[in-house]
């Protein structure tokens, strides 16, 4: 294996892993996609990324043929809880919905400080199971855009505040 | 998305450029359209009465100059003009000349990166290349030029989507349809005026040279903008903005451009603050601050140059002044930040701009 190739795939994942956890999300507004540009859906540009430093460990893996081990994309999965950390440490705040974009840490910090709110989940989606919403915690496309189908309950019922995580 | 089909025009001359505009720029009627309006109203959600076209939408000509706004909007089949003009080869638009008696003329075809290098204007309006320097990413400002970015489309995360996209969605005011998604049973465009140049100019005092067939006019840059969304610009299909004038009086404010993005390049503004300001004594002798990316309109805030003159730039001083311009701004759903963030985010950057300009060191 060449090991420029393996550094390769760490950095590539480690930035990826950062998109994942700063700045890339989807945003869905009744099953249409609001961002399908890649204008909107922002990946980090070279502003953003950072230098990384890859460490090989070379060992034997047993479980692997031939003692091979993989090495792509084990740092993708480690990079968000450890951004996630690292906004802990700074701030005092958990994000447990990524990506911990600046208005999520504002949200986050308001909370926690008893300020004014700034209420991101307002208007939930009674219907939207707790773990899928629109546009991740934050709701305010709500009422935008076309109608709703007629039939559809959250045209009826009053949202309640969503969860809090 | 590919490009719609459109023939070219390269004039060499201003006098070339106004006699195609005078020949070609005409409101384009229904019929011309190979997928008229017809079709598409079928589609749209609610279907009453006539399409309302507006003047800045349906031309049968299009005024290309870098390109970076314009050919990504025609991909996508926000318009879909007969002819487009491209002013590149007009040697006379280009450059920026100081003049005899005082103040400086910028050609509306000086790419952004030629004003953000100019050490002339460095020295003497820095705000305006500060915030040059924020557009986008350096690819694109190579390309885009200042006239551009002052005629910049109004943008909305409703409107500058592919033409599939807005079929499903269902068209909205601004192109094709009849109503607002970001302000449901409202009339009024809500998309928001982008440009990161237009509130540093603002806050110079800039004057736009516009020609014609009858000659030239001035306008102020505050007369320029009207403040809607879909017919956001005071600039008739046969007029064409060639000049940008800043005064003498404005040269020597010293000024900072903070800018709301959520990557460090490429962005579109989300949020935009430039404050200028002249300092005697260690007090504030003049100041103003203009907003943008919030409106449909870039702004100057009404009454800062009263609040801040004749004061020292403190924290207190500052933050009234963020207040004021919070208060001013009215962003909506038209991008993918929460607009009570942006809101927030105006406040916060005012208050840090006020400060910086106030700490900066005097010329």
């Amino acid at each position: 294996m060449n090991p420029v190739s393996v550094e390769g795939q760490i950095i590539g994942s480690v930035w990826m892993g950062m998109g994942q956890a700063l700045t890339e999300e989807m945003v869905w507004k009744d099953g249409m996609l609001m961002n399908p540009g890649l204008l909107e859906y922002r990946s980090p540009s070279s502003v953003e990324s950072p230098e990384v430093e890859p460490i090989i460990v070379e060992s034997l893996d047993p479980e692997g043929p031939f003692g091979a081990k993989e090495c792509s994309e084990g740092s993708l999965a480690a990079t968000i809880p450890a951004i996630a950390n690292a906004i802990y440490d700074a701030v005092g705040v958990r994000l447990h919905e990524s990506p911990f974009t600046p208005e999520r840490v504002l949200a986050g910090l308001r909370a926690k400080k008893h300020a004014k709110a700034l209420n991101l989940t307002e208007g939930i989606d009674p219907t939207a199971p707790n773990r899928f919403r629109e546009h991740g915690g934050a709701l305010w496309f709500k009422g935008k855009g076309p109608e709703r189908h007629p039939l559809d309950p959250s045209r009826h019922a009053e949202a309640p505040a969503g969860g809090t995580d | 998305m590919s490009l719609p089909q459109f023939k070219l025009l390269r004039p060499k001359r201003v006098a070339q450029a106004i006699e195609y505009l005078v020949k070609y720029s005409a409101p384009q009627l229904p019929a011309q359209t190979s997928r008229g309006p017809d079709s598409r109203r079928r589609l749209s959600l609610h279907d009453s009465g006539e399409v309302q076209s507006s003047s800045t939408q349906n031309l049968t000509l299009r005024i290309v100059a870098g390109g970076t706004d314009l050919i990504p909007s025609m991909k996508q089949k926000l318009f879909e003009p007969e002819y487009v003009l491209d002013l590149r080869a007009i040697r006379e638009l280009r450059g920026i000349r100081a003049l005899a008696g005082g103040g400086v003329e910028i050609g509306a075809l000086t790419t952004l990166r030629e004003i953000e290098r100019s050490e002339f204007l460095r020295q003497h309006y820095p705000v305006l290349t500060e915030a040059a320097a924020t557009v986008a990413s350096p690819v694109l400002r190579n390309m885009g030029t200042i006239g551009g970015n002052i005629c910049l489309d109004t943008r909305c995360l409703w409107y500058n989507q592919s033409l599939t996209w807005r079929k499903s969605c269902g068209f909205c005011i601004k192109k094709d349809g009849d109503l607002c998604h970001v302000a449901p049973g409202g009339t009024k465009c809500w998309a928001v005026f982008s440009g990161d140049t237009p509130p540093a100019l603002l806050c110079l005092d800039a004057e736009l040279e516009l020609a014609s067939a009858s000659g030239t006019r001035r306008v102020a840059l505050r007369d320029f903008y009207t403040g809607l969304g879909d017919n956001y610009r005071n600039l008739q299909p046969s007029e064409l903005l060639t000049r940008v004038f800043l005064p003498a009086s404005s040269a020597g404010f010293t000024g900072v451009y903070r800018k709301l993005r959520v990557r460090g390049s490429i962005d579109y503004p989300l949020a935009g603050v430039a404050v200028v300001m002249k300092r005697l004594n260690g007090h504030i002798a003049d100041a103003r601050i203009g907003i943008t990316a919030v409106n449909p309109a870039p702004l100057l805030v009404a009454g800062a140059s009263e609040l801040l003159a004749g004061k020292m730039g403190d924290e207190c001083l500052a933050e009234a002044a963020g207040e004021m311009a919070a208060k001013m701004s009215k962003p909506l759903t038209t991008s993918a930040l929460t607009p009570e963030y942006r809101r927030e985010m105006i406040r916060v950057f005012t208050k840090r701009a006020v400060l910086a300009a106030a700490q900066a060191r005097e010329n």
